[in-house]
């Protein structure tokens, strides 16, 4: 186990956000500022799962959002220590230690202002290996672990306990919960054991987001970036791309999947390719002249093709040029079991990825 | 909603300018002239990659209506080869526009129901199918009527749009129409005759469907078929007076007395006419000929060219044709004429001729006919494709290529077997033939073999020790063609069948 530094914090940010591509930094960087002064006084806790015992219960914790951030409508502060409770209460047992819901975007850091709260460590690994929109899309639901008891808290103080058959019932009933909530609320779920998670988690997943934050945050060109990134993640640079064209942000969506379905028309700078990016939360597909380059749950990214920093959604606009890189989600996310549940089809787009056989 | 200016073609200008206009926006037009064969209302991709090439393409309610559907369905519709994709208004945005345009595919909107407007193309497609069947049954008619091969082939090209049109045979053009443009796709269909087929091709300009040129053309084949063999059928009932002259001959055996009366009398009864200058020609080939009947109708046509009266006969060992004139200095001209008009198709067929002197009394054409056959065979002998002899400048010369090749072999084989097993028969045949050439003098043969004249006489001692009787004059004629006709197939490298 082994304390973490304010820079890693910062690292982290960075890599989560990379991981994720998402639609609004902020609050990644508010709760990074926040753990960064709360570490002046309270020690953090990174422990790898060898750390721990194997039947030390841990769970999730992760920001379920509708619609709405947290940047938008500030949190009062207590809503994971309050999910936390909830599901000791309800388990009748202590919890050792919490991980993130997703090893990227906001959820990838908000373990850490819960591990400084509670005392407890924080587990590196996850169980998505990226972030996914939907709290059903882990691989604990792949390995049968269960999704409940799902502890639920807005910012209203609201709290609510969640028991559903399955992971896909209970994504269903947590966002008909947060829309009335808010628009976002403070979870956790996937009570597990420390043996479960080194079975069917994704070990190591916070080290990873603190190493590629170091490769980004490094005074490096941009170029020596990609390199040293393809060389930790086996990223591939797809293409450098003009924008074009912006679409949607405020189409409907079905109840049980992601808000914010939107399009990014680019065009690539080199041979004229017209790709089109899909969005919803995160990028789902990515067309190249139609044809599909990359889907769901490849990881796809922007990077500033001038320092090689992250570029998120919301702050592109008609004329911006873009670095489009894509990085290979965990192998299980692979195979037809993990394809039915986080593929192109899971989100309603009725495309085969390419990697299914 | 079809043109038939165009040749009954539904395109997609006939889809716009119909009614049907006021329902499609046009986004993206590539070609006003895309051919359009169906419609397909589709519901998946998996749809689309099912679809035929240049079938419209309409995106179902189903599909949604979200701007990648579009995108990426125009990309499936691309590598399908369809016409156009029809998308609903919303689903067309810039993007999906300038994705069309880079892929040069034609992109329309509408804001009606998907199913609706598939059903309203469909049935347009139908009534466009119909008139379209209208135009060839009239068609067929028209065609059927034509009686020459030329006439049928001007029919066919107006009915394409004046795109051309070839009949060809054993890759010659035996009759075309119409304006010739490159093409890299021609259409083509076989025509079957009783020895040999022929092709009826066109050009397949972009501004036909082939499919439509490959219906019209199958539809003309029977009739330009049946004005090919009339036609045919027209030369050889022309041409039987001048077939049966060779045979003339052979039919009165043993009566060379009566022979100038007899003929003239045949001749006269055949319609041949009286103190007209006339020259025989006789064609042979090379070469055994496999498609005699093909060969027939190439060379008819290649003479017609030359000499439009002169019927052309098929006859025993080659074609012949009694060329009329009307005066002298017109028939004197003929071997030229033929060199200028058929001497490269003569070569490339691998076709020799022979002309006879000019005559003016019929009684005269057997032997007229003798003298060509003798120069044409004289023309094969000397192994030059495309050569044009004139008896009278041959004379007896002519007599050695009478002497048959095979023969010639076979007598080597059977009475100098030493000879041709010697290592040393082709210096040895050689120096014989040389030395019979200049008449038995060893010191001129020597000279023009560029070797001493002891040399040559030890290689005619050789022979005579191979057997070769060189000192009996009365076998030396008949040694001297042998030994000529051997030397001359070991020269052109031959394959003399000598083990």
């Amino acid at each position: 186990m082994r304390q973490l530094a304010p820079e890693d914090v910062g690292h982290l940010a960075t890599g989560a956000t990379f991981l994720a591509c998402c639609i609004d930094r902020t609050s990644t960087y508010i709760y990074e500022e926040m753990i960064r002064s709360a570490m002046s006084t309270k020690p953090l806790a990174l422990a790898s799962i060898d750390d721990l015992a194997p039947d030390d219960l841990i769970v999730s914790v992760g920001m379920v959002t509708q619609g709405m951030f947290p940047s938008d409508l500030p949190p009062v502060g207590d809503e994971f220590l309050g999910c936390l409770r909830m599901l000791e209460a309800k388990l009748d047992r202590r919890v050792s230690a919490v991980f993130s819901l997703a090893a990227a975007n906001m959820n990838g850091i908000v373990p850490l202002l819960l591990g400084i709260q509670s005392g407890l460590p924080v587990v590196d690994a996850d169980p998505m290996g990226r972030v996914l929109p939907l709290i059903s899309q882990t691989t604990l639901n792949l390995g049968g672990v269960g999704i409940s008891p799902i502890a639920v808290m807005g910012v209203t103080g609201e709290q609510i306990i969640v028991e559903a058959n399955n992971a896909e019932r209970a994504e269903k009933l947590v966002r008909g919960l947060v829309t009335e909530l808010g628009g976002w609320a403070a979870t956790a779920m996937y009570p597990c054991t420390v043996q479960q998670m080194r079975e069917h988690g994704i070990v190591g997943s916070i080290t990873r987001m603190i190493e590629i934050g170091s490769i980004l945050d490094s005074p490096d060109s941009p170029e020596r970036k990609y390199a040293r990134l393809s060389e930790q993640l086996g990223s591939t640079r797809l293409a450098k791309a003009r924008v074009t064209e912006l679409e949607g942000f405020s189409r409907p969506t079905d109840l049980g999947m992601p808000a914010q379905p939107s399009s990014v028309t680019l065009v690539d700078e080199t041979i004229g390719r017209v790709i089109r990016l899909e969005i919803q939360n995160e990028i789902l597909l990515v067309l190249f002249d139609g044809a599909v380059a990359a889907a769901v749950p490849d990881i796809v990214t922007m990077l500033d093709p001038w320092d090689g920093s992250v570029v998120n959604l919301d702050s592109l606009r008609v004329g911006s040029v873009i670095d489009l890189v894509i990085v290979p989600a965990d192998d299980r996310w692979y195979t037809n079991e993990g394809l039915r549940l986080s593929g192109p089809r899971a989100f309603n787009i009725p495309i085969d990825h390419p990697r299914r056989k | 909603m079809m043109h038939a200016d165009r040749g009954f073609q539904f395109d997609l200008s006939g889809l716009l300018e119909g009614t049907l206009l006021a329902e499609i926006e046009p986004l993206h037009v590539t070609s006003s002239n895309t051919p359009i064969s169906g419609v397909a209302l589709v519901t998946s991709f998996d749809a689309i990659r099912q679809v035929r090439p240049d079938t419209i393409v309409v995106l179902s309610a189903e599909m949604g209506f979200r701007g990648w559907v579009a995108s990426a369905a125009l990309r499936q519709a691309w590598e399908r080869r369809v016409s156009a994709v029809i998308v609903a208004t919303g689903a067309s945005s810039n993007s999906v526009v300038r994705l069309a345009q880079r892929l040069q595919i034609t992109l329309l909107a509408t804001s009606r129901d998907p199913a609706g407007l598939a059903l309203d193309i469909a049935a347009a497609l139908g009534a466009a199918g119909a008139v379209t069947d209208t135009k060839i049954a009239t068609f067929a008619r028209k065609i059927a009527k034509q009686r020459t091969v030329s006439a049928a082939m001007n029919l066919i090209s107006e009915e394409l749009d004046g795109d051309h049109v070839a009949l060809t045979q054993g890759g010659f053009i035996l009759a075309s129409a119409g304006e010739q443009i490159e093409s890299d796709l021609p259409v083509g269909v076989e025509i079957c005759g009783v020895d040999s087929s022929a092709m009826l091709t066109s050009g397949a300009s972009r501004r036909l469907n082939p499919n439509l040129i490959r219906a019209i053309l199958e539809v003309a084949a029977p009739a330009v078929q049946a004005a090919l063999l009339l036609e045919s059928a027209h030369d050889d009932s022309d041409a039987a007076s001048t077939g049966i002259i060779p045979s003339i001959h052979l039919a009165m055996p043993g009566r060379a007395q009566k022979l100038e009366i007899a003929l003239q009398r045949t001749l006269a009864n055949l319609g041949w006419q009286s103190d007209a200058h006339h020259i025989a020609v006789w064609f042979v080939c090379d070469a055994p000929a496999d498609h005699r009947a093909e060969m027939t109708a190439i060379l008819r046509l290649l003479w017609r060219r030359t000499m439009p009266d002169a019927a052309l006969a098929e006859v025993h060992d080659g074609w012949l044709s009694i060329a009329v004139f009307g005066s002298k200095d017109e028939a004197i001209a003929l071997p030229l004429v033929i060199a200028d008009k058929m001497g490269d198709s003569l070569r490339e067929l691998g076709l020799s001729v022979g002309i006879s002197s000019l005559r003016t009394k019929p009684s005269r054409l057997v032997k007229s006919v003798r003298e060509a056959r003798l120069a044409a065979i004289h023309g094969r002998w000397k192994s030059e494709s495309g050569s044009i002899e004139l008896f009278k400048q041959l004379g007896v010369d002519v007599a050695a290529s009478l002497v048959d090749g095979d023969d010639t072999l076979l007598i080597a084989e059977l009475t100098m077997p030493r000879l041709l097993a010697a290592t040393d028969c082709d210096q040895v045949l050689r120096a014989v033939a040389v030395f019979l050439d200049h008449k038995g003098a060893v010191i001129p043969a020597a000279r023009f073999l560029g070797v001493h004249r002891n040399t040559l006489q030890g290689r005619l001692n050789r022979a005579r020790e191979l057997g070769i009787n060189l000192d009996e004059p009365a076998s030396l004629l008949s040694i001297h063609m042998v030994v000529d006709g051997l030397h001359r197939r070991l020269t052109q490298n031959v394959d003399t069948g000598i083990d």
